[in-house]
């Protein structure tokens, strides 16, 4: 008998199969693969039942990529799997970057829900929360202590309309970093104002060394500095009531003396991000820096020859004096409506993430970068303060802090804006790069290059 | 009988210039073509499901503002081409031309690293299995670690490019790769190092083929080396390279990662190709229905220029067939 014969299943019979039979067969495994993922779609997510029982999938989906980040996570996730044995922890780490925003577009869009999302942005949460998208989480935070377990007015920020739609995780503010070596060799001070910033650049730009350490990538690192230099320049960029007024005098004088100091920064400055401008200043090639408390680890770790050297400033307000708000991160841990394992998502928020030892350990990966939310137990407070670095650079860490608590973003400029729910998409967006760019290399000058910005963003605030 | 023969005997059989209904077709031959037709329903459904009603629904969000994460629609006509043709903010032209720009750049130089390494590799030479297998690995690599690797090396303070530059004396600056002036060059030469060994593999397959007779037949003639490749290899090589070469620039020309990995667009939208245009009117601009709109109207001239070609071509063929 000849390879092409098969035994019926039913009758015990032995028959030839002919061509026929084969292509038959195969137009029909054809059809059955291509309807596979219709079926799939259709049928129900098996494995987490609805009991509460504590087994099933748990999925996340995060914004934290740091090393740092990432070691948490894993710790967290072999803690979860061990302690329960029934439950596996899927989690997908995203770039904060271009990356999220898109795919929790796709995931809402094909309805593949995780079950939390731990670390997303201010921005971000406002999208969700105003579609509804977003479970009450009032049942978690009554038990993390409700208002008295955290720190005030961090539950009003995830309140909308008397309803918490996520647990407030962390806060951090963006700031200049400097050398004090390199300003005391100059005979300056701290910088305070845009004209002390620009002589510290200025007097700090050697043949080896930069003085601006700002970023002008076309990325959200970008959109976030000069938010926040727009904000220290008295401009916005829309008013209480989210009518869109960057085309300002106040934007075109900010535009105008980011490009002047732009004489100042590394010649790939219009490619910069995060990335570039920290290792810059860690690695010594630039005498400043826009960013936040994460460079205390990075400079002890990576060049520790530098960490008796820096120095601190919130934003300077561009006349000088008191600082104003500056960019900032709030972030936030929050579950979906959808969840398909609600259960399980409850117990990463109320016995992981928010729990001892776990809260402390994020906080403390980076120490500085962020702030507590949570009112710290008299344990976790000790064991949060005897950290070696917070220990090291406590002058340093009330000026981070200050900016933490100050922080705004595009998402709410300040107390008496409305909440922007296209804040994430401007924040994330090209519009507000752009424009920098656009000024920075004189393709446009900056009163034409405000004004195309001010209609792109009438565009996100009308339709997108 | 064969099919061939019945339907010749039922047309003698009929009266001249009398129309008859044609003859119902045996019954093996209708379970013939109703069995033709179940074979070509699986490609049917995923060309169905997988092609035809992804532009479809794309097309159709194009009259609407649609909500990003809920996707509720609203009827807006056809608004959304008119902002993107003629509005204030509609980059579709600068895109249009920095896409031909980028596609035409890149493959022309993945062309001609590609035949040059294929021409190289298909002499033999001690290791060449070995240099074989190493020219396709950028092809290999993810697209991802390949940019952030040369955007790294290309970086202006730590890349390994500038710093080899200045330490051999030829710079005295560090070059700023991504800037306005060096930035399309770069992202071009990242694309010609990424996708060339796909030419290479093409060609490399090709030239095996060719037979040696021609090149015996050349030598005797007293051709040079050059003259075997201009008038042996190149005409052998013409056919397939004619379709590499096309299937490239349409690649290219719809190529996103690459671009957005290494500038985003960036600076002032010196690289910002159509793709990437669309990318960011949908993703962080005026939204998924005037992101519809531009892909629709990008659809529609790609259609409309191979339609133009093909009929050219089609024409020129009916010129030599008479």
């Amino acid at each position: 008998m000849s390879g092409s014969s098969a035994r019926s299943a039913l009758d015990g019979t032995t028959r030839r199969l002919s061509r026929r039979d084969l292509l038959r067969m195969a137009a029909l495994s054809t059809g059955a693969l291509a309807a596979a993922p219709l079926l799939n779609a259709c049928s129900t997510d098996a494995g987490t039942g609805a009991s509460g029982a504590t087994t099933g999938v748990l999925s996340y989906m995060s914004t934290s990529t740091a090393k740092t980040d990432l070691a948490w996570f894993e710790k967290v996730v072999a803690a979860i799997e061990s302690e329960h044995p029934g439950v596996t922890v899927e989690g997908q780490q995203l770039d904060a970057d271009q990356a999220f925003y898109p795919q929790i577009q796709t995931m809402v869009a094909t309805g593949a829900y995780v079950d939390v999302l731990p670390d997303i942005s201010e921005s971000l949460w406002r999208d969700l929360a105003n579609e509804g998208l977003l479970a009450d989480a009032g049942e978690v935070l009554a038990a993390l202590g409700g208002p008295s377990g955290f720190r005030p007015g961090m539950l009003d920020r995830v309140t909308i309309e008397g309803t918490p739609y996520g647990v407030p995780l962390r806060i951090g503010g963006f700031l200049m970093w400097y050398r004090t070596d390199l300003a005391e060799a100059a005979g300056l001070s701290a910088p305070t104002s845009w004209a002390s910033l620009r002589e510290y650049m200025s007097a700090t730009t050697t043949a080896d060394m930069y003085g601006n350490g700002i970023p002008y990538g076309v990325n959200n690192a970008t959109s976030g500095a000069l938010f926040s230099y727009i904000l220290a320049n008295g401009g916005n960029v829309c008013d209480p009531n989210l009518d869109v007024v960057f085309d300002s005098p106040a934007n075109v004088e900010t535009l105008e003396y980011l490009r002047d100091i732009a004489q100042f920064a590394p010649p790939g400055y219009l490619n910069y991000g995060y990335a570039e401008t920290l290792e810059n200043f860690v690695q010594g090639r630039a005498s400043t820096c826009y960013y936040v408390g994460r460079i205390l680890e990075r400079i002890n770790t990576d060049n520790p020859a530098l960490a008796d050297k820096i120095g601190v400033v919130r934003i300077p307000a561009a006349g000088g004096g008191e600082p104003v708000a500056a960019y900032g991160s709030f972030a936030i841990s929050a579950m979906l409506k959808e969840a398909p394992n609600p259960t399980l998502g409850k117990l990463w928020q109320t016995d992981y993430q928010f729990a001892t030892p776990y809260y402390i350990d994020a906080l403390l990966g980076a120490p500085g970068n962020d702030y507590p939310t949570l009112q710290l137990s008299a344990e976790e407070e000790a064991r949060y303060e005897a950290d070696p670095l917070l220990n090291k650079y406590a002058d340093i860490l009330e000026i981070t802090m200050a900016a933490a608590e100050a922080a705004v973003s595009p998402s709410q400029e300040s107390a008496a804006h409305q909440p922007n729910p296209r804040g994430g998409v401007i924040l994330a967006g090209p519009i507000l790069p752009t424009v920098l760019q656009e000024v920075v290399t004189g393709t446009k000058p900056a009163a034409a290059a405000v004004a195309d910005a001010a209609a792109a963003l009438r565009d996100v605030m009308t339709t997108g | 009988m064969l099919t061939g023969e019945r339907s010749q005997e039922t047309e003698k059989e009929a009266a001249p210039g009398k129309r008859r209904r044609p003859a119902r077709a045996a019954k093996p031959d209708r379970e013939q073509a109703r069995f033709g037709l179940i074979l070509l329903l699986p490609a049917l459904l995923i060309f169905v499901v997988v092609i035809a009603y992804p532009v479809l629904y794309g097309i159709s969000r194009s009259f609407f503002t649609v909500n990003k994460l809920t996707l509720a629609a609203e009827w807006v006509g056809f608004s959304n081409f008119a902002a993107e043709l003629f509005g204030p903010t509609a980059k579709l032209f600068s895109g249009a031309r920095l896409s031909v720009i980028f596609a035409v750049g890149t493959t022309l130089v993945q062309l001609v690293i590609g035949v040059l390494a294929a021409l190289l590799l298909n002499r033999p030479f001690f290791g060449r299995s070995l240099a074989r297998g190493l020219a396709i690995f950028p092809y290999m690599v993810p697209i991802v670690v390949a940019v952030l690797v040369w955007k790294w090396m290309l970086n202006d303070q730590l890349g390994i490019v500038n710093h080899g530059m200045l330490a051999t004396g030829m710079i005295d600056t560090p070059i700023a790769w991504f800037d306005q002036s060096w930035a399309m060059t770069s992202v071009i030469l990242i694309g010609a190092w990424r996708y060339f060994p796909f030419i290479v593999l093409v060609v490399l397959a090709r030239l095996q083929s060719i037979p040696r007779a021609l090149y015996d037949a050349a030598r005797v003639d007293g051709a040079s080396a050059w003259s075997q490749f201009w008038d042996v290899t190149l005409p052998q090589l013409r056919t397939v390279l004619l379709v590499t070469v096309g299937l490239r620039i349409v690649w290219e020309f719809n190529d996103f990662d690459l671009i957005a990995l290494a500038t985003n667009g960036g600076p002032a939208g010196a690289t910002e190709t159509l793709p990437l245009n669309v990318y960011n009117v949908t993703f962080f601009g005026a939204g998924l229905g005037r992101g519809a709109a531009l892909s629709t109207i990008i659809l529609t001239a790609i259609l409309l220029a191979y339609l133009g070609i093909h009929i050219r071509n089609a024409r020129r063929a009916a010129k030599q067939e008479r």
